[in-house]
């Protein structure tokens, strides 16, 4: 059976060609800008519409698709492999052309580093180098788990073929039952990776705030880490809000002893959502605190940030609405 | 001039908005403060996302999903400000809304 179909953009002379692949993944792999954020079916960024041709949906349910766009006839690239060759249409971006193009590769664990009662840091070793950008995630591919999971990398790019994912045991979910009870060092998995738009921009002149949440951690350590190493950002400040629940939930502590420079260079400024007897730091929501903190001149920063979304919801509305922060000074990607 | 009937104003009272396929123009239809309708591309000049799944409050329109800003008023961007919504022609009659879409080709931003 022929599993390679080819894909044409209509309008544009652009074509390329899927096999076992998602519309989107393909896509990218092959250099286009096909527009996306999640690439899980949250945020409805990869809609393009079917001009002829069939596909297959991976989940026709996915929240990222209205009703109302569905009727449109607009489809999600990340939810869809073609079942002939398609015609379709959908406007391309350069800003969407990978800078590294994503590859399916083995990876194996080598280390789950406890963190917190709920967060681990998981290491991942692969044969080729992990090219990536800060900030950016990857899908991982756990044994007998259906469906692909996003995690953000937490390391440095420069550390040679490792992936670090930085992930919240979520009681009842089925990839993270895999990732904390079942999968042992040594164990195979696939990451499909890179992807994401909320990477550091080195070359941006203004100073760096960066947001987490939960674990909306691993990819702002990352995006720490880098910035700090910069030498295009040597005069930038760096300021980084953590928010959690409670203190038992920070390990912010942990992570600065473990790289002097980041504690060197960067003000880290953890805060809990829950008032706890004993705490003498910062406490409420992190979008509260941050603006308390920050006080003015909001438009002079870069704002990276990744969370819940109720978290990065309020953000946005916060730092666009409120404080008129030119939207393409806050990057995150997001995941609904 | 093709105007073309889209709706009466019954099913748009004001500070409500609508998004219909005319012509196959996704167009979205506004209720400003005020009375007054106006009918702009469908679209979101960022990502193609359906404007109607926003918010709009009679004054500005707010895209459901990276917050951007628009007058209702005049389809300008006012965060990013660099941006504009393409403006269909309306035209009043009898109670009816109707649009002429010809000549009218949606903006979109390069990135």
């Amino acid at each position: 059976m022929n599993n390679s179909f080819s894909i044409k953009i209509d309008g544009t002379g652009e074509e390329f060609s899927v096999a076992n692949d998602t519309l989107l993944g393909a896509a990218l792999r092959q250099g286009l800008g096909f527009p996306y954020e999640c690439n899980s079916g949250g945020c409805g960024s990869c809609m393009f519409e079917v001009v002829s041709g069939d596909v297959k949906e991976l989940w026709p349910d996915a929240p990222g698709l209205s009703a109302r766009a569905r009727e449109r006839g607009r489809r999600l690239a990340c939810q869809c492999e073609p079942a002939s060759d398609c015609v379709i249409k959908v406007r391309l971006k350069s800003d969407y052309v990978p800078l590294h193009r994503p590859a399916r590769v083995t990876a194996t664990l080598v280390e789950a580093r406890k963190l917190t009662h709920d967060l681990t840091e998981f290491c991942f070793q692969t044969p080729e180098p992990a090219d990536f950008l800060p900030g950016q995630f990857a899908l991982l591919h756990l044994p007998s788990v259906e469906g692909a999971r996003a995690y953000s990398m937490s390391n440095l790019p420069a550390d040679g073929g490792t992936w670090n994912f930085i992930i919240r045991h979520v009681p009842k979910g089925r990839g993270t039952a895999v990732l904390f009870t079942q999968l042992k060092t040594g164990d195979q998995i696939k990451i499909d990776g890179p992807y994401g738009l909320a990477y550091l921009r080195p070359e941006s002149p203004r100073d760096i705030v960066c947001i987490g949440g939960g674990s909306g951690l691993s990819p702002m350590v990352s995006i720490v880490r880098a910035a700090v190493r910069d030498p295009r950002l040597i005069d930038r400040k760096i300021t980084f809000f953590y928010g959690a629940r409670t203190p038992n939930d920070l390990c912010t502590e942990e992570l600065l002893a473990r790289d002097p420079l980041m504690a060197e260079r960067a003000t880290v400024i953890p805060a809990i959502s829950t008032p706890t007897e004993g705490w003498q730091g910062e406490q409420g929501f992190i979008h509260e605190v941050m603006q308390k903190k920050l006080a003015a001149g909001f438009e002079n920063y870069e704002f990276y940030c990744c969370g819940p979304p109720p978290m990065t919801d309020a953000i946005q509305r916060l730092l666009l609405l409120d404080k008129r922060v030119p939207a393409q000074q806050l990057h995150f990607d997001r995941f609904y | 001039m093709a105007f073309k009937k889209v709706c009466t104003l019954d099913d748009l009272w004001e500070g409500e908005m609508e998004s219909y396929s005319v012509n196959g123009q996704e167009v979205l239809l506004l209720s400003l403060e005020g009375g007054d309708i106006r009918a702009y591309q469908g679209m979101c000049p960022h990502q193609d996302i359906l404007l109607v799944e926003g918010q709009f409050d009679g004054k500005s329109l707010i895209c459901r999903a990276h917050q951007w800003v628009f007058d209702a008023k005049t389809g300008t961007g006012i965060n990013p400000d660099d941006c504009q919504l393409a403006k269909y022609p309306v035209r009043i009659e009898n109670e009816e809304i109707f649009v002429d879409t010809e000549g009218v080709v949606p903006l979109f931003t390069p990135v």
